[in-house]
């Protein structure tokens, strides 16, 4: 359940300050964290902090599995777009954890961060969700005889093209998983891939649907509000596209 | 599915991709694309070797021949590779002699090796049949890289290729179509990413803007889905759907690359004296052929959604 984030970080997760002092077995937690999905329903989170105040960018980085019941936890909910109980905001203050919730050696957690995030990328199967949506849109459309129009096969065949290029992008990512290769770039041209499939998917379902896909939880609306946020989830499109630009096809950092 | 090449078909690919390191110089490419000529040794190389036929032996299936037909795209080696090695091949059972056109039912106008033909692959109305055929070799002048003539006006008789011709024409045509353009993106595509990591401009090269490194990403997420997309039409024997899709997306994908990789070589890609144009002159054809991408996904939607189309 993908809480992790302090407020000042975001994209540049490198950049968190959320502070856990190591005080003899225990971890003294202070700060907060913002956009924690579900977390109502969690029952642990996980926490990147960092654990040497003196450290800046990737060092001193350290991956915690909070239980959500310690005391010195607050959560906020932030109303938003996306759904009710969505976005919250959860507060350390002064919550002791053991350092045994530790995942990875202390100060070091950065790998951890990257392999973690490496998966989260390309966990979820979007491609499913989205060709399940298609599917589903291009049944409504033949029950209101809507595929006697070209311009309307046209789009759907051109929506299951980008459906199709998502998931064999996860398939690549899931091949070489299952082949133990260390992560590789396969995971980010897979999260971009899956992004504009659920985008193109939305767009056309909210057209085709017509006015009942006004209503907050109808099948369209559901898969328009994951639309709108799926170039933002777990690594923006831009951070995808600088990966790939960088580690899939060399091009120089300056 | 298994995403990696086995051992034989990466022995093939090698093969092939030593065989176009011989053969193919890309000087005379160029001479040979502004002549509106084909490179016909490098065929009678390809064909001596037994590539042609790849698809037709017993070990090998259409994968191989979509590799085969990528490489030589993708290595601008100019002639008929995709009417060789899938369509003849799929609708004849043999490979036949060649350079070969292939023309859609009511083609009019000029067409990739319409005046340098040996052989024209036909579709008529209720069956697609294969015309021998005396070249003419009068190449009309034409500004796009292949050899672009008038086919020859008698195209009576010649050998009927069967009641289910015209469907598997359709087919294949499709997995040939997505594999020369993918092959043909790729080459255009690597050649502007080398050239974005040499220029510079404002003191830096020009590759190191996020501007156009966003849109390289981007291009290398459509071409490479396009590749896998092409692998997996050919793994299930040129699915109906399947190939659909495929030649839907790549070439959609051909007018974007096409765009792009003009546009980030700036003036240079528009010169003969860059390669670029080997690559990016050879995509508008393959839009037009079979309808293009509108024709394609109309194809794959009402294979998905509706009944089999008749034809």
């Amino acid at each position: 359940m993908g809480a992790r984030r302090g407020p000042e970080a975001g994209s540049d997760l490198a950049a968190l300050r959320t502070l856990a002092v190591r005080d003899g077995d225990e971890y003294v937690i202070n700060g907060s964290k913002i956009w924690t999905s579900y977390v109502d329903h969690a029952d642990f989170c996980f926490l990147v902090v960092r654990t040497d105040p003196q450290s800046k960018g990737r060092h001193g980085i350290s991956v915690l599995l909070v239980p959500m019941e310690t005391p010195g936890i607050e959560l906020r909910e932030i109303p938003g777009l996306l759904g009710k109980k969505y976005f919250h905001e959860v507060f350390f203050d002064d919550c002791r954890v053991p350092t045994s919730c530790r995942l990875g050696p202390e100060d070091e957690g950065w790998s951890v961060v990257i392999r973690a995030l490496a998966f989260e990328r390309v966990g979820a199967a979007h491609y499913q969700r989205a060709q399940h949506t298609l599917d589903e849109t291009a049944k409504r459309a033949g029950e209101l005889g809507m595929l006697d129009d070209p311009s309307v096969l046209e789009r759907l065949g051109a929506a299951q093209a980008v459906v199709d290029v998502a998931r064999l992008h996860t398939y690549k990512v899931i091949d070489e998983r299952e082949k133990d290769a260390p992560p590789s770039p396969s995971t980010n041209l897979a999260r971009v891939a899956g992004t504009w499939a659920v985008r193109t998917v939305a767009e056309l379902a909210f057209e085709l649907f017509g006015y009942e896909g006004l209503e907050y939880g109808s099948f369209a609306d559901s898969y328009f509000r994951l639309g709108m946020w799926a170039g933002t989830a777990s690594g923006t499109t831009e951070v995808q596209l600088n990966l790939i630009a960088s580690r899939h096809l060399g091009l120089p950092r300056e | 599915m298994d995403l990696e090449l086995n051992d034989d078909q990466r022995a093939v690919q090698d093969a092939v991709v030593a065989l176009l390191a011989k053969h193919v110089d890309l000087e005379t490419t160029t001479d040979l694309a502004a002549a509106g000529e084909f490179d016909a040794p490098l065929r009678v190389a390809l064909d001596e070797a037994g590539f042609l036929g790849l698809a037709l032996e017993e070990e090998t299936s259409w994968l191989d021949a979509v590799l085969l037909v990528e490489a030589v795209a993708r290595s601008g080696g100019l002639m008929d590779i995709g009417a060789a090695a899938i369509v003849a091949p799929a609708l004849c059972g043999r490979t036949v002699s060649g350079p070969i056109a292939v023309l859609e039912r009511g083609h009019r106008g000029p067409a990739r090796f319409g005046a340098h033909a040996r052989s024209v692959l036909i579709e008529d109305e209720r069956e697609v049949r294969l015309v021998g055929v005396a070249p003419s070799g009068e190449a009309a002048e034409s500004n796009f890289g292949w050899p672009i003539g008038q086919p020859p006006e008698d195209l009576a008789g010649g050998e009927r290729l069967g009641a289910d011709s015209v469907a598997r024409l359709h087919r294949f045509w499709r997995l040939a179509i997505a594999a020369e353009c993918v092959g043909a993106m790729q080459g255009a595509f690597e050649t502007t990413v080398e050239y974005v990591k040499e220029r510079r401009q404002f003191g830096r090269a020009i590759g190191s803007f996020q501007a156009i490194q966003h849109r390289l990403a981007e291009l290398s997420v459509l071409i490479e889905g396009g590749r896998w997309l092409v692998y997996e039409a050919a793994h299930f024997d040129a699915d109906p759907q399947r190939v659909a899709i495929a030649a839907a997306h790549t070439t959609a994908t051909a007018e974007r690359v096409f765009a792009e990789t003009h546009q980030l070589t700036g003036a240079m890609g528009y010169t003969r004296e860059h390669l670029l144009h080997l690559w990016t002159m050879r995509l508008p054809v393959l839009r037009l052929e079979l309808g293009g991408a509108r024709v394609h996904r109309i194809a794959a939607a009402r294979s998905r959604w509706l009944r089999p189309p008749s034809d």
